[in-house]
């Protein structure tokens, strides 16, 4: 063990020393070494990304990850305040409501969710949950989401939802704005009950990541950034991990290129810690980030992120 | 100076700029290793190509914790060309320049844990040996070995230019070979 430690000390003085041999890599050997080195992994994808998971897979997981949650809560923790001034059994109550109108428009029987405001229009389930027993209200929320996941079964689920609160998405994607919001009203819970954050699941987070930055035109718009002609590099790091550049202009983002284009800033955050912007729990400063650039523009970009959320 | 820790999580998120960003400070590095070796510019370049490829594509074989990255690619470097020249039925001979000229060979792992260091008779025998060296030297050395900076950020924080910076760091090389002989010896 000792004589492995003294010979890397050695190691590192003599390639220390070595910089004294140092050579001149001309401009034409850089660029084929990138060429070379993208060409065997693009760039913009995760050394060690998850296999593609399906949107159902996704929601299934974050389902299972809240469940596990809820059915560990004492009763003083179903009683804690969370969101909205709402206890832990009335954001869960919240869930009933929003997990009904989803397994009405996958069932086909109704799309009165495909317009309506995502708080209001369950505000009476979550006041409903008053003077239940907490595991009364748990098996109300396991009901409905196996009364989706019934539905989502069903031949002609992905033509009978037009739209979910406003967002026009196909049923995959849908699925996995859907795992986001149990994740993160999970993470609403771990808060409010003393937990520790936990991560979605690698495969999970990667389809989260992916969906939310292509999203982010939309929450930029929202926020009303637009028509600015800078760009920015987001680095979202760990599982569920990758990078883009994201105009802010309003057009799509887009995985680098490999071409070397510079960019008016770049931002360096743990891909989990984005979607707690994303579902705005958190902010630019409420994040650990790096940043290299002008921060302005890494604020336009998580205030457009932040933008995204539906409460 | 970018930690090597960030750089990693940069590379595993497939941030391209993080490799420019090593390849334009290390590789004029890793061709010089590799150069050294093999005596061959040619064979420099593949050795870089393979090597900068290579860490691109598993950049989770870099473990901060054990090391520099310099002293990473180094022994990558090392290992490619000694391959290059053996594939060319020079061994012997090369084998004998390199060793002539380069007073340790690479190491299996490559680096050293920072918290090691400081309980090391060999890292207490390497402090006196640069403490030794006339005080240009020793300067370049303390920068290039405790700092990890390169050649070029050697000069340009010593204000020199950068061929004076590697001679000094050449000078050094051959004193601390010399005074570390017993020390490389014990440790092989």
């Amino acid at each position: 063990m000792a004589d492995d430690r003294h010979a890397r000390v050695l190691d590192e003085l003599h390639f220390a020393l070595a910089e004294a041999d140092a050579a001149e890599v001309a401009g034409s050997v850089r660029s084929r070494v990138m060429s070379r080195a993208l060409a065997g992994r693009p760039a913009g994808f995760a050394s060690t990304a998850s296999p593609h998971a399906s949107g159902r897979f996704v929601f299934v997981s974050a389902v299972g990850q809240l469940d596990a949650l809820l059915a560990a809560l004492s009763e003083a923790d179903w009683r804690r305040t969370t969101i909205r001034g709402l206890d832990v059994q009335g954001l869960v109550g919240h869930l009933i409501g929003v997990e009904a109108a989803f397994a009405a428009a996958a069932e086909g029987l109704c799309d009165a969710a495909a317009h309506a405001d995502h708080v209001a229009s369950t505000q009476p389930e979550a006041a409903a949950q008053r003077g239940l027993a907490p595991e009364e209200t748990l098996e109300r929320w396991r009901g409905e989401v196996s009364r989706t996941l019934r539905a989502l079964d069903r031949p002609g689920t992905e033509r009978s939802i037009r739209g979910f609160y406003g967002i026009s998405l196909p049923l995959d994607p849908l699925l996995v704005i859907r795992a986001f919001e149990l994740w993160i009203h999970g993470e609403d819970i771990r808060r409010a009950t003393g937990r520790s954050p936990a991560r979605p699941d690698a495969a999970a987070l990667d389809r989260m990541t992916d969906l939310a930055v292509s999203l982010l035109p939309s929450g930029l718009a929202g926020a009303g950034i637009r028509g600015r002609a800078d760009q920015v590099r987001l680095v979202l790091t760990g599982p569920g991990g990758g990078t883009w550049i994201v105009p802010l202009d309003g057009s799509a983002p887009s995985r680098p290129n490999g071409g070397g284009d510079r960019q008016g800033a770049r931002v360096v955050v743990d891909a989990a810690d984005f979607c707690r912007v994303v579902g705005n729990r958190a902010g630019v400063d409420g994040v650990e980030t790096d940043v290299a650039g002008d921060r302005a523009l890494v604020a336009d970009l998580f205030e457009g992120a932040s933008a995204l959320a539906l409460d | 100076m970018e930690g090597e820790g960030r750089l990693l999580v940069r590379l595993q998120a497939g941030d391209d700029e993080a490799l420019r960003q090593i390849l334009d400070r290390l590789g004029p590095f890793v061709m010089g290793v590799a150069r050294r070796v093999s005596g061959s510019g040619a064979v420099a370049e593949e050795v870089l190509q393979d090597v900068i490829t290579s860490l691109w594509r598993h950049p989770d074989r870099f473990d901060p914790a054990r090391g520099s990255l310099r002293a990473f690619l180094g022994v990558q470097a090392h290992r490619r060309a000694v391959d290059a020249v053996r594939k060319e039925s020079r061994l012997h001979a090369r084998e004998e320049l390199a060793s002539g000229l380069v007073w340790l060979e690479g190491g299996e792992g490559g680096c050293v844990p920072e918290h090691a260091i400081d309980d090391s008779d060999v890292t207490d025998a390497v402090r006196r040996a640069i403490d030794r060296l006339p005080d240009e030297q020793r300067r370049a050395v303390e920068l290039a070995f405790w700092d990890g900076r390169t050649h070029r950020e050697v000069a340009a924080i010593l204000g020199i230019p950068e061929g004076t910076a590697k001679s000094r760091l050449r000078l050094a090389q051959r004193k601390l070979a010399e005074w570390l002989a017993p020390v490389t010896a014990g440790s092989r």
